[in-house]
């Protein structure tokens, strides 16, 4: 697969400075891309990474003294010519595609497939290109014209067009602006294979979550200038967002939430668009109140805000504005009657960039502005300077063009120009889109800010953080139907145990995230016990301040990490998380060890880990009597121990070790559960395969899944058991539900206990040829996944957060070493799983962008 | 995978609402060609004489409008292109007389490349618009014709040159005719099927997506208001092989007509979209409109009028609602 040394540099910049006017934009950086790494370029807008970017791909020429070598050979020529012939690729932010030319035509628009004659050949584009969407499971007809595509599509196509270049460095610019996040995912999904491949990637996104998600390294750059290279490791979101603003952090803070609520300024009736039928909102907006509506491309929210400025037809229902029915019927009559749309697409819809700030503004309003269609000069002077100081406008003045602007201020021109009018009702789509994150903060401030002098504000966005930072409450549409309706205190109780902003926000956005793909239920809710019958602590609660982590950072400790076995996902996922999270304390980890299940082999580990003088040792006991005693010789070594899921007999908590981390096994339960009782629509008979041993982990979910069937789904009858000892889980498995299914011909479902049995219950549903068998089980192994992606028997599961678990067990260690206090039992809730939300719940478990699931099955047998 | 199915494919009767305007030019030919034929039967309108007549008027338009195709394709315009085929007309006649009809052909080709190269390196080098560019060069055109021949018309006399460049016949088609179909096959293939032609769409559609892919807009510019200059000498030549003289008010005008041939064809005034073939049939037809409203024997005034609507009207049926 690698062609190429990994980290060979694919990209050298040496003092690279470019000067537009007497503008520096670019002073004398230095940067290094090397292959086969994903690095991440950061910072503001004027930071200076567009002008970098444009750079290296041939758009402009960098001042005298500015070197460029890509793989090694110095770029003398700077054309997208030359750029691209040094296989350089780019995907723009603003779009490089021709709206009057077709998909295929733009993908090889200047590549063109030619004929035996020479000639355009443009079947074979759209052959070619149909092949390379099949690669990214896109459907998009190459026939098209760009002009007839989504913004979404267009931005896939650009991600197309760069690809098939085959460069050898790659650059995207902003790529999932449009994207919803099962493209975003695909999206990522491609560009790891990429970088598998030793391709350079350079990505450039305000987006941090994205950031911390895919990027292997992260430059920094601020006024033109480079700040810090360092791995995405070394970053936390708040010292990301440090690094970028400068001295003073400004991102998203929690801004003051209005409490008391005015009258309904808005309500949408039982509203029907015509371009969706489904489209059956009702929606209220109270004066003082900023509503955010989330959903995916796609998902009905701008057909919603389409009918009620007018843009669209109604179809169905009614709306009311301060509690009168009104008939809008044009975008005229929604301004008369107060509502205003701070539309997505500012350039082309919101601002004429050539005119003045002044003249932008006094567009709406000239009517009030001018007497007998002669303006008055003062009166409208006043208009706009209210408003540029009002809104804080970073103008050199009135008279300046809009396009001199930044995003941001070019932004507040827009709204400005709006309230002009002194609408009641403010529509937002997609506010900051496009506008670097110190900016986004100003916007959702000046939204919040806009609410409290008592206007409702509805915004559009696909960036949760800033729905989260401007709503008080937030609506979540899907499939052209409001299907969620979050109040402020619901987020406020899922951020609660967080006081970090950084971390808070975290907690929401994956709550909506979440929600998103309807699957918030199951969230923070813990429900399982300690090895000690001890209450859960939940794992968000475990946490380092920045002064604990710098006395840690300073003790220089090494850690042991002990596993029962590592051969699987979950030991992995597990292991890498708590070096993740080592890494980050400056903890060293000098072993790591893997029993294979034997208690002799997983002694000889511990005696063996001791002998490196490691403070912490963190390990899971593969049977809790026979590891005891080497256990307590660690304890009495002053070892800092933490357990996952099991500890060992005797051991006290706070005395012998810290804590133990396990996953919600009570939830994991509960979750399989309401799965099965879902996917079975809540009627019928159902075998279970569960774990015959005295292991609580597995009890408690087999207890759990037993006591929520008959609690709750009286319709779903348990009419076989079937317990199963090892070794070898997934044969027995498949015994048993073979069994099972010859004497319950009937049989509906199958529950097992964890994902091996539950692979063999699946070989059973094939062997007995019954498709049609629902399984769900716990733990999110790669082969349940697959079988779930493409529409096999599992129909749910109910997954284990493995990477967040070691996360916690090594902020435990750290609590340990300080000597805080520890919580003795510390839970991660479970994530319910299906098909649907599968990519994004893959992501959370094992922060890695879910594998590509073949569609046939990896047994011969079976297909 | 189908959860992420995009591609939103019309219905058919989407698609017949949505681009009918496409086709517009085609139903608007049958449908004019069909009132003519039976209003201006004993006129003698299907006469095949006629047809051909209709032909010959109609070159030199289609010939300046293929290229135009390309001109308003990458986004720009060309207005000089009547008073350039009036010079060429001037020049070739005089080349003619000192030195012959191979020395005429060269010094019409030459005048059509000086215009162009002068218009394009005008509109690409130093960035004044091409339609102030090429609207001040109609005057310089016309006004150097007008000065070189005295304002007099300058006769050819080569038989030869006046058999090949629009007066002859080949059998029962006229070399017009030939010079239509070679302009109309050539343009097409060359717009449609070779890189320049899918260059000259990408600059027009959008000139800083195209340049960031990689195309040379200004090169592709230039090309094109080169390309128009030429073609428009051409015609030049063409007016002055069927009129066996040079004469400056050869071509006067023909820019309107030659635009609204190609807009009435589908081309975007905004650039980006166009076919030479739609081109071809909106010369057509407006040289069928000219034919019939004077087999109607209209005055020349009511001519005027009656074709100012009608292509009017087949404009904005054909223009894409924005």
């Amino acid at each position: 697969m690698n062609a190429s040394a990994p980290n060979a540099v694919a990209v050298r910049m040496t003092g690279v400075s470019k000067s537009f006017g007497g503008i520096r934009a670019l002073d004398n950086v230095d940067l290094s891309f090397h292959k086969g790494q994903i690095h991440a370029l950061l910072g503001g807008n004027g930071a200076g990474k567009s002008t970098l970017l444009k750079i290296l791909n041939g758009v402009y020429t960098p001042d005298a003294g500015s070197k460029i070598e890509v793989g090694g050979v110095s770029l003398t020529e700077n054309t997208p010519e030359a750029a691209r012939k040094a296989g350089i690729a780019m995907i723009f932010q603003e779009m490089s595609l021709v709206p009057t030319l077709s998909v295929a035509q733009n993908i090889f628009l200047t590549r063109e497939r030619r004929d035996g004659l020479g000639l355009i050949d443009d079947g074979e584009a759209e052959r070619q290109a149909r092949e390379l969407f099949g690669e990214l499971g896109i459907d998009i007809d190459p026939r098209l014209l760009v002009s007839e595509l989504s913004a979404g599509q267009q931005q896939l196509t650009e991600i197309i067009k760069a690809m098939s270049q085959q460069p050898s460095i790659l650059i995207l610019d902003e790529p999932t602006t449009a994207l919803s996040s099962t493209e975003t995912d695909r999206l990522f999904d491609f560009v790891v294979r990429l970088k598998d491949k030793g391709v350079a990637i350079v990505y450039v996104s305000h987006r941090m979550d994205e950031i911390f998600k895919i990027a292997d390294v992260a430059t920094i750059l601020r006024d033109g200038r480079h700040v810090m290279t360092a791995p995405i490791g070394a970053f936390t979101l708040q010292s990301m967002i440090e690094h970028i603003v400068g001295s003073s952090a400004a991102g998203f803070h929690d801004f003051d939430r209005q409490t008391a609520l005015g009258e309904p300024l808005v309500e949408l009736r039982g509203v029907s668009g015509t371009r969706r039928p489904q489209n059956t909102v009702n929606l209220v907006v109270h004066r003082g109140e900023v509503v955010g509506v989330a959903g995916l491309l796609g998902s009905g929210r701008s057909s919603m805000v389409r009918v009620l400025c007018g843009i669209d037809p109604l179809a169905a229902g009614e709306i009311r504005i301060k509690g009168q029915q009104v008939s809008i019927k044009s975008p005229r009559d929604a301004i008369r009657h107060g509502i205003a749309l701070i539309p997505e697409d500012r350039r082309r819809q919101g601002f004429v960039a050539a005119h003045s700030v002044a003249e932008n503004i006094h567009l709406p309003v000239l009517d009030k502005l001018s007497k007998f269609s002669w303006m008055l000069s003062d009166k409208a002077k006043q208009h706009a300077d209210g408003l540029i100081k009002r809104l804080r406008v970073k103008t050199a003045s009135a008279d300046s063009a809009v396009s001199t602007l930044s995003g941001g201020n070019a932004q507040k021109v827009v709204i400005a120009k709006w309230l002009g009018n002194d609408p009641d009702v403010l529509v937002l789509d997609e506010p900051t889109a496009g506008i670097d994150i110190g900016s986004k903060g100003e916007i959702v401030a000046l939204i919040r800010e806009l609410a409290r002098q008592g206007k409702a504000v509805l915004i559009l966005s696909s960036e949760l953080a800033e729905l989260l930072a401007a709503s008080d409450r937030i609506v979540v549409m899907s499939n052209g139907q409001l299907v969620r309706d979050i109040p402020g205190s619901e987020l406020e109780a899922v951020m609660a145990p967080a006081t970090e902003p950084a971390e808070r926000q975290l907690l929401a956005e994956r709550y909506l995230q979440m929600a998103l793909q309807n699957r918030a239920q199951q969230y923070a809710k813990t429900l399982s016990t300690g090895p000690h019958g001890e209450t859960p602590e939940l794992s968000v609660n475990v946490k380092l301040s920045d002064e604990e982590l710098t006395r840690i950072r300073a003790m220089q400790a090494k850690a042991a990490i002990v596993m029962h076995y590592a051969g699987n996902d979950w030991s992995r996922a597990q292991v890498e998380g708590l070096k993740a999270q080592f890494a980050v304390m400056g903890i060293e980890v000098v072993a790591v060890s893997d029993a294979g299940f034997q208690a002799e082999q997983q002694v000889k580990d511990i005696e063996a880990a001791l002998a490196l003088n490691p403070q912490i040792i963190v390990t899971i006991p593969t049977d809790p009597v026979a590891t005891a005693g080497a256990y307590r010789l660690a304890a009495e070594r002053g070892v800092q121990l933490v357990y996952m899921d099991n500890v060992p007999t005797g051991h006290v908590a706070g005395q012998d070790y810290v804590s133990a981390v396990s996953s919600d096994n009570h939830g994991n339960g509960v979750a399989s559960a309401q799965l099965m009782a879902k996917a079975l629509d809540g009627q019928g008979e159902i075998g279970l395969v569960f774990h015959a041993a005295d292991f609580s982990v597995t009890r408690q979910r087999y207890e759990a899944f037993k006591q929520t069937i008959s609690e709750h789904h009286s319709g779903i009858h348990i009419v076989a058991e079937q317990g199963i000892a090892g070794p070898d889980f997934a044969a027995q498995a498949r015994q048993a539900a073979q069994a099972m299914l010859t004497a319950h011909p009937q049989l509906k479902g199958i529950w097992a206990v964890w994902d091996v049995p539950a692979k063999g219950v699946i070989e059973a549903a094939h062997a007995a040829a019954r498709p049609d068998l629902v399984v769900t089980t716990i733990d999110l192994g790669q082969q349940v996944a697959a079988d779930m992606a493409r529409g096999g028997n599992v129909r749910g599961v109910a997954a284990q957060r493995v990477y967040d678990q070691g996360v916690t067990e090594a902020l435990l260690a750290g609590y340990g070493l300080l000597g805080k206090a520890a919580p003795a039992f510390v839970a991660l809730p479970t994530l319910s799983v299906d098909k649907d939300n599968l990519g994004d719940a893959w992501q959370i478990v094992y922060r890695q962008s879910a594998p590509h699931f073949e569609p046939h099955t990896p047994q011969g047998e079976f297909s | 995978m189908t959860t992420s199915t995009l591609a939103a494919r019309p219905s058919p009767l989407a698609l017949f609402t949505t681009s009918w305007r496409k086709y517009v030019i085609y139903l608007g030919f049958v449908a004019i060609f069909v009132i003519f034929s039976f209003t201006l039967f004993d006129k003698g309108f299907l006469d095949p004489n006629n047809l051909l007549n209709i032909i010959r008027q109609t070159a030199m338009i289609a010939v300046m409008a293929v290229a135009m195709t390309f001109v308003l394709c990458a986004g720009e315009i060309d207005l000089s292109i009547g008073a350039v085929a009036g010079l060429a007309t001037v020049i070739t006649a005089m080349a003619i007389d000192a030195a012959g009809p191979f020395a005429g052909v060269c010094a019409g080709l030459a005048t059509g490349l000086v215009v162009g190269v002068c218009n394009g390196l005008l509109t690409t080098r130093i960035g004044i618009p091409s339609f102030l560019t090429t609207l001040a060069m109609l005057g310089v055109a016309k006004g150097i014709a007008m000065w070189v021949s005295g304002t007099a018309a300058i006769p050819i006399l080569a038989p030869t040159y006046s058999y090949l460049f629009g007066g002859g016949n080949i059998g029962p088609v006229p070399t017009l005719l030939v010079w239509m179909l070679l302009f109309g096959v050539f343009g097409h293939l060359a717009l449609r099927r070779t890189g320049f032609g899918r260059r000259v769409l990408a600059t027009g559609g959008n000139e800083t997506a195209a340049r960031y892919s990689g195309v040379d807009t200004r090169s592709i510019k230039m090309r094109v208001l080169m390309l128009s200059s030429v073609s428009a000498a051409v015609a030049g030549m063409l007016y002055a092989g069927r009129l066996q003289s040079g004469r400056f008010q050869l071509g006067e005008g023909d820019e309107l007509s030659v635009i609204a041939a190609a807009v009435l064809g589908g081309t975007s005034l905004f650039g980006g979209a166009g076919t030479v073939v739609g081109t071809i049939m909106g010369a057509l037809m407006i040289g069928m409109i000219n034919n019939g409203l004077i087999l109607m024997g209209l005055e020349f005034s009511q001519q005027l009028i009656a074709r100012g609507i009608i292509i009017i009207l087949a404009v904005a049926l054909s223009q894409q609602k924005r």
